[in-house]
């Protein structure tokens, strides 16, 4: 009913501004607003979910360009009206009664382009040679005491032995991809969490520098708290600490390296202390994608489908963030669908990732389903966590969770961008999808949503290296 | 209801006077959702289910179909609607009403967004299968002063061997207490991640085994040992100031699984003190208690009321709180808390203060009311004192204590707290303890929609907090909430014993249980995930609950 009330609105718009838009330059005049680039004769009017005819009027002199959204999520319109004259604009939309915001239309420069433009060589291959060689940090290459992860893989006929603490690193084959020259270099990973500590020294060098962090959509300089809405998002309990460095610590020879350690990542603190809300967390889905990630982790879920964030995070994969979430660990209370995973079926670029264990078979408590679409390593996962917490000298930990193997797949993902960095999100998926490695967990079928054990892998264990070989060879 | 049949009367009243009023704009309203057990038992979609829903003066009931969805259309104006649902007969689970939902709460993108999910409680914990058994153990010494610190308090079971045997054995044990946190005057003691819980033997050693079914390889956590024995009386019952006397902590230790049983050795600990006048790893924490607000405790030595204020810390992502001390009062004045010093300025590491108002009945055998205050402090305001505002009990009016010959469809009203956004009314069974109706309202009354039985003795009560509003609770499981207000009373050493003979908290503690052993976690309330609870380490968060009362229904 209320998508029907928002295409009146829009329509009601339009005919009262007739005259056709004018394409859109590809390099738009700008101005300065609020001390901030922004799109000169340009705003940018959000209307809210359910709106009404009578209550949004355009205001003379100006007239709607284009639109996204819809539905309960609401419209964003990019309206056009006299320059000079775009603040003044902006608080007479403000004003009116259906209007959630206005706002100049902000000029966010890509960042991401000017990293790999310093990362890539001329035939569009990342270079490696930021990473070290060897790399040395002590977990990635150093056995625990008792060779505790020698094991046999669940299928395959595959056998571990002499097995790292970062075990879950070799496993999805990440330094394989680093050697084929895909390390993550000019990618921005959004990781909506419980926030990270910014100073631990393994995360530190890859935090994401906002490049103008007064623009209003993209506040804060390393991400933003949506917690407790301010621009410090310092993790209070050290799950999203954990994440963090699963994705991206960096290859500096102390501690731990992740999956993909020369991407940049943005912290956004979506879930406080206690957890976060839907409030929060749309606004930190909508923000990785507004502000340049183009991978979001999301290791976090709850039992209450909510339509909020099937629309967002439409929303964010129109706009070319791919999202990642864990499928949850209520496998032995019920198994119980958690949201938003349950939407990887319904939106090509939302990934469901399950936990496995050092010997390839699921972790215990895995979520299963047919919104699994891959699976990553999930138990005794070695990673940072805030330096009060830690040991003396020895900020990093055991955890375990589905929490832990997205976080795996994030850095995957981060691994094909920084090869490819014009892939579309369905693209991931399909990469991801066709070279998930289904011999070593052992399944009778792939994906396996009508196996014995349904929904336990989706397509099998995710593979850094195969994922990468493909994007290179078919996009 | 009621507030919006006066708004109607009154509207109606206008129309006469003035004649000019607009009517009241009608427009169909489609209110849809899903049923589903709770989360404790499997979470599965409840077919058959009734929902029933009013909106203005329009009333519609229809039933869930297999994936329990439901969908009502209602012809009716206003800006909230009521709904209830009950669940198929014989099925065990307990209705639920959701009185005067703001239609803006239902509608909202950061609330139900249209669709209105319920969770039904009762019936059996749902588990699933998991792995063959793997084990391992954390060995080592505690010391103190270089002597071995030992066991002397008892009645917690130890292993001797890190074998699947003896750790199977007591993993999986019921009646032992390897998961129960320590307990006020036990000594010896060696705590892993928070609760895990095994004494030392008599040359101070100790080996603590965990185990998993989760194809779990390894697994890390914070270790606390020491002696819970500090009191400023020796006699617990009389102590107002119970505390950790001497503790060792390791934020840290890791522990790797076999089949067989590994074991990891940990460097010998050594006790400290546990006082802030002799140990910079301690410091102090000031908190206050005003129950000003509270009617009907009375804190004197011959009255039914005391207070008390506990301090947990949570060390690590690691680690569950870990509990520092009980400290009680009389409803005013203060205490200085001895708790551990988390890093000036960092924000890892939570020091939680659980402030309780508890009113026993006249016999002191069960308890009666409550209210609770809780504070959050970290590196950022670890000596911030802490002041513990009760919040009001919404003390139930009518049906009496002891009412007969009540309606089977009865009216329920309470007083207002100042504060409270939302009221959460319950009638349970007197004899079990067990909700059989929960109501949600914003109002002072509420009348059950669904009939209880003739001539049968029925028990109610009301919660409230100080900031939770519809569009927190919708999608939370009322039993969660129930669970939530789980008092452990043997825990409370002032109490020595009394106040054990509540069958609605026994209750309330076998949901808990039931939790935490299904869920992993038991829970709590401003755990929930809405909007309410932004700010709340800096707000904390206050909640109450009534006297529960008695009444008899007529023919």
């Amino acid at each position: 009913m209320r998508k029907l009330i928002l295409l009146t609105v829009s329509a009601a718009l339009l005919a009262a501004c007739s005259k056709s838009a004018p394409p859109q330059a590809s390099q738009p005049d700008l101005t300065n607003l609020n001390g901030a680039q922004a799109v000169a004769g340009e705003i940018l009017v959000k209307y809210k979910g359910g709106a009404s005819v009578s209550s949004v009027k355009a205001l003379s002199g100006s007239r709607m360009v284009q639109s996204v959204g819809g539905g309960d999520w609401g419209t964003l319109a990019r309206v056009s009206v006299p320059k000079g004259q775009e603040l003044s604009y902006v608080s007479g939309y403000a004003g009116q009664a259906g209007v959630e915001y206005a706002e100049p239309n902000y000029w966010v420069p890509n960042s991401r382009a000017e990293v790999q433009n310093l990362s890539l060589s001329k035939g569009g291959a990342v270079s490696s040679l930021a990473l070290p060689n060897p790399i040395t940090d002590p977990y990635f290459t150093q056995v625990p005491t008792g060779d505790p992860f020698a094991t046999a893989s669940a299928g395959g006929g595959a056998t571990y032995s002499n097995v790292p603490f970062l075990w879950g690193i070799y496993r999805v084959r990440a330094p394989e991809a680093w050697a084929a020259g895909a390390t993550g270099a000019g990618v921005v990973v959004a990781d909506i969490d419980d926030g990270a500590d910014l100073t631990h020294p393994d995360l530190a060098p890859n935090l994401w520098t906002n490049p103008n962090p007064s623009d209003p959509n993209c506040p804060g300089t390393n991400g933003y708290d949506f917690a407790n809405d301010d621009a410090d998002p310092t993790d209070t309990n050290g799950h999203g600490t954990h994440t963090a460095g699963t994705i991206a610590a960096a290859a500096n020879g102390q501690g731990v390296v992740g999956v993909a350690p020369e991407a940049k990542l943005m912290i956004l603190k979506g879930l406080g202390f206690f957890g976060g809300t839907n409030f929060m967390l749309v606004r930190a889905l909508k923000y990785a994608a507004d502000c340049g990630a183009k991978v979001a982790n999301n290791s976090w879920g709850g039992g209450q489908k909510t339509k909020a964030f099937k629309d967002v995070l439409e929303y964010g994969t129109a706009k070319g963030t791919t999202y990642v979430f864990s499928s949850g660990n209520s496998f032995r209370d019920g198994n119980r669908p958690s949201s938003p995973v349950v939407y990887s079926t319904e939106v090509a670029g939302v990934i469901g990732v399950g936990a496995t264990s050092p010997n390839n078979v699921r972790t215990g408590f895995s979520s299963t389903g047919d919104y699994v679409t891959v699976a990553a390593p999930g138990q005794a996962i070695l990673s940072t966590i805030p330096q009060d917490q830690g040991n003396p000298n020895d900020p990093y930990a055991f955890l375990q969770g589905t929490s832990m193997a997205a976080p795996h797949v994030t850095g995957v993902v981060a691994l094909l961008y920084s090869a490819k960095p014009g892939l579309k999100p369905e693209q991931v998926r399909v990469a991801l999808e066709r070279t998930a490695n289904a011999t070593l967990t052992g399944q009778l079928a792939v994906p396996d949503y009508q196996a014995a054990s349904a929904g336990w892998y989706g397509y099998g264990l995710v593979d850094a290296k195969a994922a990468l070989d493909y994007v290179k060879a078919n996009y | 209801m009621r507030l919006r049949l006066a708004y109607i009367a009154l509207v109606g009243g206008a129309l006469v006077a003035c004649n000019n009023n607009p009517k009241p704009t009608t427009q169909t309203q489609i209110i849809e959702g899903n049923v589903y057990q709770t989360a404790r038992t499997g979470g599965n979609a409840l077919v058959g289910a009734q929902v029933s829903a009013t909106y203005g003066t329009a009333t519609q009931t229809v039933t869930t179909g297999a994936n329990g969805h439901f969908r009502l259309e209602l012809k009716g104006s206003g800006t909230t609607f009521d709904l209830t649902v009950a669940p198929p007969a014989g099925s065990g689970l307990v209705a639920v009403t959701y009185d005067d939902v703001p239609l803006a709460d239902y509608n909202s993108q950061y609330g139900a967004a249209g669709e209105m999910n319920i969770y039904l409680g009762g019936g059996p914990q749902g588990a699933l299968p998991g792995f063959a058994a793997k084990f391992g153990c954390i060995a080592g010494k505690l010391l103190d002063g270089g002597a071995p610190a030992a066991n002397t308090s008892g009645g917690r079971s130890s292993i001797t061997a890190c074998g699947a045997t003896s750790v199977t054995t007591i993993a999986t044990d019921p009646n032992t207490t390897l998961n129960t946190g320590p307990q006020p005057g036990e000594d010896g003691l060696v705590v892993w991640g928070g609760s895990r819980t095994v004494p030392t033997a008599a040359d101070g050693s100790y080996l603590l085994p965990i185990r998993t079914t989760n194809n779990g390889f390894a697994f890390e956590g914070n270790i606390w040992a020491g002696n819970y024995t500090g009191s400023d009386n020796p006699d617990l019952a009389k102590a107002t100031e119970v505390y950790w006397s001497k503790f060792a902590f390791v934020p840290q230790a890791k522990v790797y699984m076999n089949p067989n049983g590994t074991v990891v050795n940990q460097p010998d600990l050594s006790l400290q003190a546990f006082d802030p006048a002799s140990n910079p790893n301690v410091a102090s924490l000031t908190v206050t208690h005003d129950a000003s607000a509270l009617t009907g405790f009375d804190f004197s030595a011959t009255g039914t009321a005391f207070s008390v204020s506990i301090p947990s810390f949570e060390s690590s992502v690691t680690s569950a709180e870990l509990e520092l001390g009980q400290y009680y009062l009389t409803g005013s004045g203060s205490k200085s808390m001895r708790v551990y010093k988390v890093p000036a300025g960092k924000q890892g590491q939570t020091l939680t203060t659980l402030s309780r108002a508890i009113k026993l009945t006249a016999d002191r055998k069960a308890i009666d009311a409550f209210s609770n205050a809780t504070a959050w402090r970290n590196g950022t305001n670890a000596t911030t004192p802490i002041t513990a505002q009760f919040l009001g009990i919404a003390s139930p009016q009518s049906p009496a204590a002891a009412a007969t010959g009540v309606a089977t469809k009865p009216t329920l009203t309470w007083k207002a707290v100042p504060g409270a956004v939302i009221y959460i009314v319950a009638v349970y069974n007197p004899s079990t303890g067990a909700a059989i109706w929960t109501g949600f309202t914003p109002n002072t009354s509420i009348t059950l929609p669904l009939g209880l039985a003739a001539n049968t003795q029925y028990a109610w009560d009301v919660y409230t907090d100080d900031q939770t509003a519809f569009v927190d609770y919708i999608g939370v499981a009322p039993e969660a909430l129930q669970a939530a207000r789980y008092l452990d009373v043997s825990h409370l050493a002032r109490l020595g014993g009394l106040g054990q003979g509540s069958k609605l908290n026994a209750w309330r503690g076998a949901l808990a249980r039931n939790y935490l052993n299904s869920l992993g976690y038991v829970p709590k309330i401003y755990a929930t995930r809405e909007g309410a609870y932004q700010n709340l380490i800096s707000k904390g968060y206050r909640e109450s609950n009534s006297e529960t009362l008695l009444f008899t229904t007529g023919n």
